[in-house]
């Protein structure tokens, strides 16, 4: 079976959600800072169990800050989504809880992960338990699969889609 | 001649497919291909092949297809092709010749790169300004967190910024440093100092550090290790300066307190010796070179033993040393030696001194000269022997003297039928100070009471002298009381005219009428009980006896009556006190107890006089002999 699935990448501004797209589909990594603008949208596949596949339409959208937000255009018919923050930057962890919310509004019922990105700054072996420690214990968050990810040096990266995947596909994700 | 397609690509950016009911693609202008990086594609190609950025929006084509709506539109959509494109991707319901729908994508590049490079300077302008905040928040915390004060100020003076520790410093908060000169946080008699080093440094650059006083506007006396830098401004001249303060206040005060310490250990009258752990000799003050002859430059580097005079064995310097060795100090007397062989005693206590690790690093040890004082003290020891000695031979002088008093003192009463004859004698010392003698004279009685001065075995002698001329006295002039006290006087007084006595002579005749005659020499006044219930005290006074000679001593007389009774007494009873301290005294005290105590025989109302005066005293010691001596003129003549 393959299976085609939206999946949105959500998060504030210069939080690494290209890099990480980029670390999933390309197995690249720039640290020049290139703002996104609109969507840009990249397909990578992955394996399921058996023979199944899936085409993830990865939808890498513009980050919003107090002055901008998100299009609710992008977010319609999104399978899953990817919450991203950034660990360095605190503010960016206390928006997961807004994005998060929006993305359940708009397609209750898909699955979602969050990544704690940019985990390689508080060390080589930070893991999922030091990033959730980083969030706010409260709403869907509390409950949220948390992945500690570096789009530098990769970590989980790979792992985090596979497991939106079957998330997504544990839900019973359409074929498209 | 350009067809519209060509004019709406070359001119404006939009292209164009028509999109079929089966969602299959015809296109018909290949430059939609281009402008997607894409060479033309053979077979049937469907609308998610060539824009899959509509998988997903199902929904929404379907209802643009059947019509249910107009239009649909993805904006912004981001590609790169053979170069970077952005394009507004749009849906038209469009049902003419069996379509579906127009797809027209526009051309946005132009629009997205100026609008990212808008976003993307904005988007680094807010990081680094969020980054700006951290930092300086991380900058105040760390300076919050140095406890020496820290300030920076800009090249005008005025303060900029100061750590907490600097606040606490000048006694002002932060808000009140910030904007103000250091002309108005410090006082006015030392800012100037620090303004004209800040210009200095201004001027110099580089590095400033030097030590000053600081007095605060709250008066706080400081003293501060200033450390101070310029930093540039962003014209490349002088910025400002920040500077590091080190309160040293309680170092100099300690160091103060040092040099004091260190003064009154040379100044000790004590000689004091400082060693290593080993005894090497590190310090001697001045007392000690003084003491010894030895200069400081002989002394340091010895050891103690240059003192050793061989008067002590081997044993006590192991026992002085293995005590402070322990960690423990040692007191004692060593017999020294100074440099030119003189011997002198000192009292000598050794201190270990320690490391922060408990090691033994030195001794101390201070030394007193008590040469004299041993001198004097072997002199005190001969003399305390001496009277020791002489002390016991007083005591065995006492005792006899004790022995002989003893037998002096009367102990039977003569036997007269005419009166009765009662004595209490209660001696307050081994000796006592009071003598009495009683005897019959021809039908009559002959009275003698005194009281002579000391209790010692002087007192005994004398005592043995008044009995002797007392006694002679009697059968001389035993009828004449006053001619009886003159001829005492005389003989004490050329005699032994450092000893004195109050005596009472008296003689009681019994013919018709009992008659009472007596001379009084200082002594308290007999007291006289009549039988109808009056009391009172008898006579007047007269010199003292034995102070100087020839005196004269007024014969009294009193007629007495049967019941009558007559007490002689020494001064102990009148002068006993209660525990106030207030005596019964002579003048009512005295006459009230004996009316109180009025009973009974003449033994009785005795006792009962000294039961009063024994209550009077309550828990008081007793302070002096006491004596009374009681008369009683009979009814009728016992015997006759």
């Amino acid at each position: 079976m393959e299976y085609k699935w939206k999946i949105t990448i959500l998060g504030d501004f210069a939080v690494g959600k290209t890099s990480l797209v980029q670390r999933f589909v390309y197995n690249t990594f720039s640290d020049s800072y290139l703002t996104t603008i609109g969507v840009k949208v990249s397909r990578k596949e992955v394996k399921l169990g058996g023979t199944d596949t899936a085409m993830l339409l990865l939808w890498d959208i513009a980050g919003t800050d107090l002055f901008t937000q998100v299009s609710h255009d992008y977010l319609r018919g999104a399978s899953g989504a990817i919450i991203v923050g950034d660990i360095s930057r605190k503010d960016t962890l206390a928006s997961l809880e807004k994005h998060l919310a929006l993305f359940r509004e708009i397609n209750p019922g898909s699955g979602y992960v969050i990544a704690v990105n940019k985990t390689d700054l508080i060390g080589a072996d930070a893991g999922t338990e030091a990033a959730r420690r980083h969030l706010p214990a409260t709403g869907a968050l509390s409950t949220a699969e948390v992945f500690a990810t570096s789009a530098l040096d990769g970590r989980n990266v790979e792992s985090m889609f596979t497991a939106l995947a079957k998330k997504i596909e544990g839900r019973g994700g359409s074929e498209k | 001649m350009k067809g519209v397609p060509e004019i709406l690509s070359e001119k404006f950016g939009i292209y164009y497919a028509l999109v079929n009911p089966d969602l299959a693609l015809d296109v018909s202008d290949s430059a939609l291909f281009r402008y997607l990086g894409l060479e033309s594609l053979p077979g049937t190609l469907f609308l998610a092949d060539l824009f899959y950025e509509l998988i997903g929006f199902d929904d929404d084509v379907a209802a643009v297809i059947s019509g249910s709506r107009q239009e649909f539109c993805i904006p912004t959509i981001n590609r790169v092709t053979d170069r970077e494109i952005y394009f507004d991707l749009y849906l038209y319901h469009y049902p003419p010749a069996g379509r579906a729908a127009l797809l027209v994508v526009k051309d946005a590049t132009s629009e997205g790169l100026s609008l990212r490079a808008v976003q993307q300077r904005r988007n680094e302008l807010v990081l680094k300004n969020q980054e700006l905040i951290s930092n300086e928040y991380f900058i105040r915390t760390l300076l919050d967190m140095i406890p020496n004060p820290i300030y920076y100020k800009d090249r005008g003076g005025a303060y900029i910024g100061c750590n907490d520790a600097f606040a606490k410093f000048i006694s002002l908060t932060r808000e009140e440093i910030i904007g103000k000169t250091v002309h108005e946080v410090v006082e006015r008699s030392n800012s100037f100092f620090f303004s004209d080093k800040d210009n200095d440094l201004l001027k110099t650059g580089g590095v400033q550090q030097f030590e000053a006083p600081i007095t605060g506007l709250d008066g706080k006396k400081s003293h501060v290790i200033f450390s101070k830098a310029m930093f540039p401004g962003e014209d490349g001249g002088p910025g400002g300066i920040v500077g590091v303060l080190i309160d040293i206040t309680e170092r100099k005060r300690m160091e103060e307190r040092l040099s004091q310490l260190g003064t009154a250990v040379e100044k000790s009258p004590a000689s004091i010796v400082i060693t290593d752990p080993s005894g090497r000799i590190e310090y001697v003050n001045q007392k000690f070179c003084d003491l010894t002859g030895f200069t400081v430059g002989e002394a340091l580097g010895e050891n103690p033993r240059i003192l050793k005079s061989g008067h002590h064995s081997r044993e006590f310097y192991e026992g002085l040393w293995s005590t402070i060795g322990a960690g423990h100090e040692w007191r004692g007397e060593i017999l020294n030696r100074k440099k030119n062989g003189a011997l002198y005693w000192e009292m000598v206590s050794i201190s270990p001194i320690f490391d922060d690790g408990g090691n033994i690093i030195h001794f101390v040890a201070v030394k007193e000269d008590i040469t004299d004082l041993k001198r004097a003290m072997e002199e005190l020891v001969k003399t305390g022997n001496e009277l020791r000695r002489s002390n016991e031979t007083m005591q065995e002088d006492l005792q006899i003297a004790r022995r002989v008093v003893d037998a002096l003192i009367q102990k039977e009463m003569p036997v007269i039928d005419a009166c009765a004859i009662e004595c209490i004698y209660r001696p307050f010392n081994i000796i006592g100070g009071d003598y009495y003698a009683l005897r019959a004279l021809d039908g009559g009685l002959s009275a003698f009471v005194c009281d002579i001065s000391g209790h010692g075995v002087g007192s005994a002698l004398f005592l043995s002298l008044i009995r002797y001329l007392s006694g002679l006295l009697v059968a001389e002039c035993g009828y004449e009381p006053g001619r009886y006290l003159a001829e005492l006087n005389g003989h004490l007084a050329a005699v032994m005219s450092t000893y004195f006595l109050t005596a009472i002579y008296a003689h009681v005749s019994f013919d018709e009428t009992p008659l009472l005659r007596f001379s009084n020499g200082g002594h308290p006044h007999p007291i006289v009980c009549r039988c109808n219930g009056d009391i009172s005290y008898a006579g007047d006074n007269g010199p003292l006896v034995g102070i100087s000679p020839y005196m004269n001593y007024q014969t009294f007389s009193v007629e007495l009556a049967p019941g009558d009774r007559v007490f002689f007494y020494t001064d102990g009873l009148p002068e006993t006190r209660n525990r106030e301290g207030r005596e019964i005294g002579l003048d009512d005290g005295l006459l009230n107890m004996f009316e109180r105590a009025r009973r009974g025989s003449l033994k009785e109302m005795m006792e009962a006089i000294f039961e009063e005066m024994d209550r009077y005293r309550g828990d008081r010691p007793v302070e002096d002999d006491l004596l009374l001596i009681g008369i009683e003129i009979m009814k009728q003549a016992r015997g006759r």
